[in-house]
């Protein structure tokens, strides 16, 4: 379960997440609508400890991990663009998290295909990143985020960007993996449509 | 027809800067070592223990150098590259002017703090000097390296350390080999530092072949003692060039990446920087303080003697030198800049425009004096030759400060202007030259900077009349008397002021 409470960032004294709490329950997806520029991302980033917050506190499992570092968070991400390292393999990527906790070479040869496999992308494992096309980096962006089991996702507006048919396929292969890992999720999209068809439930982003 | 119609363009193009080339720079170097490389000479000095001692020091001085310089710059690098504070632009432009500052100079300023000559302050020196080759490579890399991607590793786990050596290093790894071999090659061909800082029993292979081929007369000696350094910088730059492609095939992603909003407010890229600081400009401050005081006495005196006395240890006046240097600066990028130009703006190859990068100016001093030496060719006591020789020194440097900038005009622009109706010339002339303006004179700017502190082939070439201020810097440096020394250090001074000056309105 995460559970934000009172928590606020700002930027050169300008408030951008002002005193705001929710929580979402484990393995249900809560999404976080609203308009461009009303801090969406930064809420994400908040969270995950990529930028520090001015008040208020992050908790997972009723453990308060708002002083942790980014990498002992055990929160995932998939950005808006994927992100994906441009020196590594496909199969790199993924495996990247599983390296980091120090998983035996066995054991993260069989996560990252089973993670293929689950985003339909097994014949792509060898591929450099730089040919894929959007829709498949975003793919491989989920399963990379996956491959530790983090214990919450974050998902910043995933599907932007994409052609109508992409967005689609991907839209029901993203409903799929969550249900399918019992993922916490946190979405963020401008698209109400998006939200009302991956998350259990809504919430719009006040404006500050 | 297309294809044909851009290849006689770029031939054409090409014809100016390719003689100039060949007759000032690929000619001598070529005349040198055709008629004084024995093999019987090549094995003298392999088997001359002292020689041997000198190319030894040249080699291990040189990696000591440069692992200093990657150890100071690297960090430096991180901080101006990943975050903006108050000052970070000026701690930039502090950081980058020495490289366009005479070696003699930065070598000045560290005697003038360290008061002692040796291996530490020559280390000191490059370090001064080539902290801005780590900046002006690796900076514009490390800023393209998405920030995103780091955010990415640490939602994965990876803590700071591992994200550098697994997702930065790998993007930057092929401009860190570039930066590192562009160190190590002017610290191995070092002349002007160890000059002034070497004393008597340090001597690089540079130094030794001025010292052949000037002092002794021996030339064959010093052409073998250029051939064993041509050959140590030939394999750098194989084994660099190697490793470094190896590292660069999946680097595109990252350079259309978007620069990332820096953080702000951070202690850490704020000591790093301040500390680089302190090691860079604390010499060439110490220029002005020892031009200004001697012997616990704050006098301008050596200032006065610059501008308007004489001194015994320079065969001619002070203003006379400085009126020298200006005027080969002047006349060097009158010559350089149009050449370069017509090079950046022709796609042809760059290897041979490269040459004088690899090859020392202590190597391109003998060709000089061998080459030009005869009638109708014995331009080498004529002062215009000193100007030419500079703009070759200066044209590879040029052709890389012009080249973005042409490149970045985009083609659509030309598509444009012919469209409505101008010809290729109207197009160059209206569109593409106003375009060209700021990089033009950063290119004069940086032209002049050279030439006004090269040492190396001028060493070689200068005559009484055309001593210029690196040569009388070191003259006077090398010289007994506190009013010689503190005249050398006003000197030193004038030449920070004057390419800071230089290269600020640049």
């Amino acid at each position: 379960m995460l559970n934000v409470s009172n928590l606020s960032v700002a930027f050169n004294n300008r408030v951008i997440v002002d005193n705001l709490s929710f929580t979402v329950p484990t393995g249900e997806t809560l999404a976080i609508t609203g308009p461009s520029g009303i801090g969406k991302t930064t809420l994400l980033h908040a969270i995950c400890g990529i930028i520090r917050t001015t008040h208020g506190t992050i908790h997972i499992d009723n453990v308060d991990i708002s002083a942790l570092p980014t990498h002992k968070r055990g929160i995932g991400l998939v950005s808006q663009t994927g992100d994906l390292f441009p020196t590594m393999t496909v199969s790199q990527n993924i495996e990247f998290g599983l390296r980091i906790a120090k998983i035996s070479k066995t054991d993260r040869t069989s996560r990252v295909s089973e993670l293929l496999e689950m985003v339909n992308l097994a014949h792509l494992a060898h591929r450099n990143v730089a040919e894929l096309s959007g829709g498949e980096a975003r793919r491989i962006a989920l399963a990379r985020a996956l491959a530790p089991r983090p214990q919450v996702l974050l998902l910043d507006e995933p599907l932007s960007g994409l052609d109508q048919e992409t967005h689609k396929s991907l839209m029901s292969d993203l409903a799929r993996v969550l249900k399918q890992t019992t993922t916490t999720a946190l979405l963020v999209t401008h698209d109400q449509i998006e939200a009302d068809f991956l998350a259990n439930m809504t919430f719009v982003l006040p404006r500050t | 027809m297309e294809k044909h119609h851009l290849v006689s363009k770029t031939k054409v193009i090409l014809i100016a800067p390719v003689v100039f080339l060949s007759v000032f720079f690929v000619v001598p170097v070529a005349n040198a070592l055709l008629r004084f490389f024995r093999f019987s000479e090549f094995s003298n000095v392999l088997g001359n223990q002292s020689l041997r001692g000198v190319a030894w020091f040249s080699l291990w001085q040189a990696i000591l150098s440069t692992l200093a310089t990657l150890a100071i710059g690297l960090p430096v690098t991180w901080a101006l590259s990943r975050f903006t504070f108050r000052g970070s632009r000026i701690a930039r432009g502090i950081l980058t002017a020495p490289f366009v500052l005479p070696a003699v100079v930065v070598a000045a300023g560290v005697l003038a703090i360290s008061d002692s000559r040796g291996v530490a302050p020559i280390i000191w020196a490059h370090v001064v000097f080539n902290v801005s080759v780590i900046l002006r490579i690796v900076g514009p890399r490390w800023t393209m390296v998405n920030l995103r991607l780091e955010h990415a590793a640490a939602t994965l786990g990876a803590r700071p350390s591992r994200t550098f050596t697994l997702v930065v290093l790998p993007q930057i790894s092929d401009a860190v080999i570039s930066a590192a071999t562009l160190v190590f090659i002017y610290c191995f061909t070092s002349f002007g530092v160890i000059a002034i800082l070497g004393g008597v029993s340090r001597r690089t292979l540079e130094s030794e072949i001025c010292t052949q081929a000037v002092r002794l007369g021996n030339t064959a000696t010093a052409t073998a003692l250029a051939v064993v350094q041509a050959i140590i910088i030939g394999a750098v730059f194989f084994i660099t060039r190697r490793s470094s492609r190896s590292q660069s095939t999946s680097l595109q992603v990252s350079s259309v990446q978007p620069l990332q909003t820096k953080p702000t407010h951070r202690a850490t890229p704020l000591i790093i920087t301040v500390t680089a600081i302190i090691i860079v400009a604390s010499p060439l401050l110490a220029t002005v303080y020892r031009s200004l005081v001697v012997n616990s006495q704050f006098s301008f005196s050596a200032w006065r003697t610059i501008f308007s006395g004489s001194l015994p240890a320079l065969s001619v006046s002070p203003q006379s030198v400085i009126t020298t240097s200006l005027v080969f600066a002047i006349a060097a990028a009158l010559i350089c800049v149009p050449l370069a130009l017509l090079v950046a703006i022709s796609s042809a190859p760059r290897a041979l425009f490269s040459l004088p990068l690899i090859v020392s100016a202590a190597t391109l001093g003998i060709g000089l004096i061998i080459s030009f030496n005869r009638s109708p060719f014995s331009w080498r006591s004529e002062r215009w030759f000193i100007p030419v020789i500079h703009a070759v020194i200066a044209l590879p440097l040029v052709i890389r400060a012009l080249e973005p900038a042409v490149k970045a005009i985009p083609a659509s622009l030309r598509n444009a202007s012919a469209t409505l109706g101008a010809s290729p010339f109207t197009t160059w002339h209206r569109v593409e030259l106003p375009l060209l303006k700021p990089a033009l004179l950063r290119a004069t700017g940086l032209s002049m900077a050279v030439s006004l502190g090269e040492f190396g082939a001028t060493s070689f070439l200068s005559r009484s009349g055309s001593t210029t201020l690196p040569i009388a810097i070191a003259q006077l440096l090398g010289r007994p008397g506190a009013a010689t020394q503190q005249a050398g250090f006003a000197l030193a001074a004038l030449m920070v002021l004057v390419t800071v000056g230089v290269m600020s309105r640049a």
